[in-house]
């Protein structure tokens, strides 16, 4: 069985995501989804940030999907940056603290097109360590025309709060992270999917190997191209970093179920049953490392 | 009849403004608070935009009381500039046309703390102007720390939008805004309740009267002031733009049924008693304009 680090609902559907026939898929029909691959819980990511959704969500939204059902969902609350008052002294502490009190264990996916070291997302990261709240994020190339949280080519920003925060646990996801994996990434292919054998002296595994809060969300095509562009290297980060990376799948629309729904769980199923991946090592990317993560019960 | 153009409600209230103190009234205590001092209609306005924020509200929350107290609660939609990929083309319409079938009369309150001038709010007013949906706004001295779109003193970036927007429905809000009433309004002023008599030269009359579109929102204690301050000047204010005025309340919590509940529609019901107000203006102000800018019978 799986737990599904990274997943968007909404049960009040709104309108079909721009350009496509397709709304978010609704509980009910993840639910249905999962049933069909195996995966028997799921974070909830509110589309909080205005920079990356068609429309606005609610936490509120992704609590009640969670309370509706408590076997297989649980909710992240997401918090803007510039919330409350727009300002690197804002307290948003008090924010996490409610949603905490309300189950939920995380932040995400924060997807302002802020840098990470500007004073506002500091703040975010100030507070969220200070709450023993989990962060999970989408790194931008740029400023503009995006969304997520903006660094440079080699993610030096990055680093810089990694530092400052050394009890933030962060979970890593999106192309402009996953791409870092290897060491020729280039200013040109740092936001897409590069393909071919992982060469020695990506970022991706360097920050992981130096800082133990530093966790891979391996959802979505960048985490599922990350492991799999070079099958042999892939198996090898996985047993490495057996303890920190978590199965996720990042399944937006019902049509995912043809790609992001399966395209990793099979990956990890076929690795197993060839013997490139241990059982302890599939066990803890597939559920346990969410579980003690998330403070999940066995 | 009053039909109030300016509050924020929530269905869920249990979180507060700040730390430790209340949330937004829910629609059955905006509906009592009503009731008391005979105001028949709300605009809501969503709190979607995260400057001004404390709780993640959706457009979809705001529609759902719609549907339970239609006779009482008209909603706005709220469409942030940076919605759909945080860029100066995205196709905003996508997203206020679905709302606007979904009986949204406009939109805002808009509280994203961008330049007047910024690509991506004049894509909104473009968007906003086509799908012919007004729009509410506050507007900010600065840049960080505060909420609203920004200007300089003396709104040049806004009279750029308002003329080159002519057929889209501004409703003007907040410190900013109405302390240009008064033509000795300084850069220390403008963004607070400046009192005493309004001297000649003030840029809000210069611009009602230079743009037919551009109208001025009376809630809140910036409203109330500027038609207060100097009541005599107020009244003939009303009356000279009566056709471009809507009252309104900004109630945001139940604690201000002490205030600005109250503050305005005394002012207009005394105005009218001690014949310094028509009964055509007062109608006019009370909800007439209301409902013939939000197309409320359409």
């Amino acid at each position: 069985m799986f737990i599904d680090i990274h997943v968007h609902t909404v049960a009040q559907t709104g309108a079909n995501r721009y350009g496509t026939d397709q709304t978010y898929a609704t509980p009910e029909q993840l639910i249905e989804m999962y049933d069909e691959v195996g995966i028997e819980k799921a974070v909830i990511l509110p589309g909080v940030n205005p920079e990356c959704a068609h429309r606005s969500q609610s936490n509120e939204e992704a609590i009640a999907v969670a309370r509706q059902y408590p076997d297989r969902f649980i909710a992240f609350c997401n918090i803007d940056p510039r919330m409350v008052a727009n300002s690197p002294d804002a307290d948003l502490g008090y924010l996490m603290e409610y949603y905490k009190e309300q189950g939920c264990p995380g932040i995400g996916e924060v997807c302002a097109n802020l840098y990470f070291d500007d004073p506002l997302m500091d703040n975010l990261f100030h507070h969220a360590e200070r709450t023993g709240m989990l962060l999970d994020f989408h790194v931008a190339t740029r400023q503009g025309n995006t969304y997520g949280i903006i660094d440079d080519l080699g993610m030096p920003r990055f680093e810089a709060e990694i530092q400052r925060h050394p009890d933030l646990v962060w979970l890593c996801h999106s192309q402009a992270w996953w791409s870092h994996i290897s060491g020729d990434v280039t200013e040109e292919t740092r936001g897409g999917y590069p393909k071919g054998p992982v060469v020695e002296g990506g970022r991706v595994v360097e920050l992981m190997r130096r800082y133990p809060n530093v966790i891979g969300d391996l959802s979505a095509g960048s985490g599922y191209n990350a492991v799999s562009r070079d099958p042999e290297f892939g198996y090898a980060f996985m047993a490495e970093f057996q303890d920190r990376l978590c199965f996720g799948t990042d399944v937006c629309a019902p049509k995912n179920r043809a790609d992001v729904l399966i395209n990793l769980a099979n990956f990890m199923k076929q690795a197993l049953a060839e013997g490139k991946i241990s059982q302890q090592v599939f066990d803890k990317i597939a559920r346990k490392n969410a579980i003690r993560l998330l403070g999940l019960d066995e | 009849m009053f039909i109030d153009c300016h509050i924020h409600i929530a269905m869920i209230s249990d979180i507060g403004w700040q730390r430790d103190s209340d949330g937004p009234a829910s629609p059955e205590q905006f509906i009592e608070m009503y009731d008391e001092v005979g105001i028949d209609r709300g605009v809501m306005l969503p709190l979607v935009i995260p400057e001004c924020n404390f709780l993640t509200q959706s457009n979809e929350d705001i529609l759902m009381i719609a549907d339970k107290y239609p006779d009482r609660f008209i909603p706005f939609c709220n469409i942030d500039p940076r919605l759909m990929r945080n860029s100066p083309e995205a196709d905003l319409s996508y997203p206020i046309n679905h709302y606007k079938d979904k009986g949204c009369k406009g939109i805002g309150e808009m509280t994203a703390n961008l330049w007047w001038d910024d690509p991506r709010v004049t894509n909104l007013c473009d968007h906003a102007e086509k799908c012919q949906m007004p729009l509410l706004f506050h507007v900010a001295t600065q840049e960080g720390n505060t909420y609203g779109l920004i200007d300089d003193f003396s709104l040049p970036r806004f009279e750029v939008q308002v003329k080159t927007h002519p057929s889209l429905t501004f409703l003007a809000h907040s410190n900013p805004w109405w302390s240009y009433v008064s033509g000795d309004v300084t850069e220390e002023t403008w963004g607070g309740y400046p009192k005493g008599p309004v001297t000649e030269g003030g840029r809000i009359p210069e611009l009602l009267h230079k743009y037919p579109n551009l109208n001025g929102d009376l809630s809140a204690g910036s409203g109330f002031n500027a038609v207060s301050r100097d009541p005599d000047w107020g009244y003939a204010f009303m009356t000279e733009f009566q056709d471009q005025l809507l009252f309104g309340t900004d109630v945001c919590r139940p604690a201000n049924k002490d205030n600005v509940l109250i503050n305005l529609k005394n002012f207009m019901e005394e105005g009218l008693a001690a014949g310094k107000l028509s009964q055509e203006v007062f109608d006019k102000i009370s909800h007439q304009n209301a409902q013939r800018l939000l197309k409320l019978d359409d």
